[in-house]
């Protein structure tokens, strides 16, 4: 509790400034030399003003990964951005599997060098005082001809993002609204399709409600609720994150703290 | 499952008892067992109670798993019930929160007729302390009330307990694995064990008697200590699997079927008995 307390001094410690450049999802790049980051999110630096990469430090060792964005045009009040991001999944999916706790593939699986691209088209306009952004990407899975259809991991959110390795190719479509409700609350609301054709495991949906309370242009705290469905190796599923554990019945909700400077 | 299916269509069986059924797990490929069973014999009715129903348990690449006792019959099965047993009391709160909940699991069969019940158990395996004497002395509460109304059962299932009249106790030595030390063994000394599944014995009739199976343990153990076949640790070395009644067996009817090696790893224990 100490050091957490410590973390959330920290960051208060950093507001100042007053720019409003929470541009994560949509297609503006961070301004040039801006960093923003978040507790489940990935850092992410401006390059330029058109231009950021954003990479996933806590994973970066065992599961390399970097995305660039570049925002290309603005035309009839919709800005437009390609991005394009990079995965090996490899050490992290063959350092879970194997026997004892925290181990979650089965040890007679073994995965070979996985390589995910990712390409996907980003739309942002403005919509009242908020930002729509709509978005479609192809999903590549390269390598993963010969892995056995029962090593997958079969769980929300992760299931979608590895049944690309298994199929080879997918698609990924989506929209956000973010909208300001009252003084510094505003709302966010998304939702994701992840379609894999050919597949038995073809469709999942992914939808994220948040409530958010901007602190300055410099921090933002956010809690809300994921919905989720799809189709997996044990048939369709919905599931709210976080999930309900034993431990805690009463369950508990997404929380996520974003900063930038 | 194909050999399972093949050796109950031999054995010509009525009634199933039967322990760590799995009906949505990712290590038997999701397949729903207790149909698969009833669409592969000739069973027409089963009744199933979970033990173990976990979205993800992230350990040993087990994920999802649904898993538990089942009854098949031939005939009917109605007033399924499923009783929980005392959870371990030998496992902190997060582990036990996670863990089994070993239960009981019984049914009435409807015997043109003439109803009887078949109850099902599946002990606990690994527990240190005096779990599985709490979790017998409940499953005799099930019978002890049937017994009470004047109704017939069949029970039994796998109590991970040695006859009271065992003449090995302690399998630790054979069960660790390489590697492994004495600190980690669970569930393999039976010597405080002794007189834990006595009172069934007491107050109803064994499918294998303690006189029968004193005159020779080996006929009728029903568990190994590995089931790798290339171990030279692969023999059946232990009793833990049973069945009573209330009533009668037929007389030298039980067998204990050793020769199903590949099936389970738990010999199955079949016995005839005359519907009253």
């Amino acid at each position: 509790m100490r050091w957490l307390c410590v973390i959330i001094i920290t960051l208060c410690g950093w507001v100042h400034a007053d720019t409003n450049i929470w541009s994560s999802g949509t297609a503006y790049s961070l301004p040039k030399g801006q960093w923003e980051t978040g507790l489940f999110q990935p850092v992410r630096y401006g390059l330029n003003d058109d231009q950021d990469i954003a990479l996933h430090p806590f994973f970066a060792l065992k599961l390399p990964n970097l995305v660039f964005k570049k925002t290309w045009t603005k035309k009839n009040s919709w800005t437009i951005a390609s991005q394009h991001g990079i995965y090996y999944p490899t050490p992290l999916l063959n350092s879970i599997t194997g026997t004892g706790k925290f181990k979650i593939v089965a040890p007679q699986y073994e995965f070979p060098a996985l390589i995910g691209l990712t390409n996907e088209i980003l739309a942002t306009r403005s919509i009242a005082k908020g930002k729509l952004t709509g978005k479609a990407g192809l999903l590549l899975g390269l390598g993963g001809g010969d892995l056995d259809p029962l090593s997958t991991i079969d769980i929300p959110l992760v299931y979608p993002r590895l049944a690309v390795y298994y199929n080879g190719w997918g698609l990924r479509l989506g929209s956000d609204v973010v909208a300001p409700i009252k003084g510094r609350w505003s709302g966010f609301i998304d939702g994701d399709v992840f379609l894999y054709p050919g597949s038995s495991s073809a469709l999942f949906f992914e939808t994220k409600v948040l409530l958010i309370w901007t602190k300055s242009s410099r921090l933002r705290l956010m809690v809300g609720y994921k919905l989720t469905y799809g189709k997996y190796p044990f048939g369709s599923h919905w599931q709210i994150l976080p999930p309900k554990l034993p431990t805690f019945p009463g369950g508990w909700p997404l929380i996520d703290i974003q900063i930038t400077w | 499952m194909e050999l399972l299916a093949a050796k109950i269509t031999e054995m010509d069986v009525d009634i199933l008892l039967l322990q760590e059924v799995d009906t949505d797990s990712k290590r038997s490929a999701y397949i729903d067992q207790v149909q698969w069973l009833l669409d592969n014999t000739a069973m027409n009715y089963g009744v199933y109670a979970s033990m173990w129903e976990v979205q993800f348990v992230p350990s040993d690449g087990l994920g999802r798993v649904n898993t538990g006792n089942a009854i098949l019959s031939r005939w009917p099965l109605s007033e399924a019930e499923r009783v929980q047993l005392s959870l371990r009391g030998d496992q902190d709160d997060l582990t036990k929160a996670f863990y089994v909940r070993r239960n009981v699991l019984r049914a009435m069969v409807n015997y043109p007729d003439s109803p009887f019940w078949a109850v099902d158990i599946h002990a606990s395996a690994f527990s240190n302390d005096d779990t599985k004497q709490k979790q017998y002395l409940e499953f005799k509460a099930v019978l002890d009330e049937l017994d009470d109304q004047g109704k017939n059962f069949i029970a039994g299932g796998d109590l991970n307990e040695l006859p009271p009249s065992a003449v090995k106790n302690n399998y630790c030595d054979n069960d660790r694995c390489p590697g492994e030390s004495a600190e980690d063994d669970e569930g393999c000394d039976f010597s405080n064990e002794t007189t834990w599944i006595s009172p069934l014995f007491d107050s109803y009739v064994p499918a294998v008697s303690l006189v029968d199976y004193l005159q020779d343990e080996n006929l009728y153990f029903t568990h190994a200590s590995t089931h790798d076949a290339s171990d030279e640790r692969y023999q059946w070395n232990r009793k833990l699997d049973y069945l009573f009644t209330n009533t009668n067996w037929v007389a030298l009817s039980a067998v204990t079927h050793q020769d199903a090696v590949l099936e389970s790893d738990h010999v199955a224990v079949g016995a005839k008995w005359v519907v009253p």
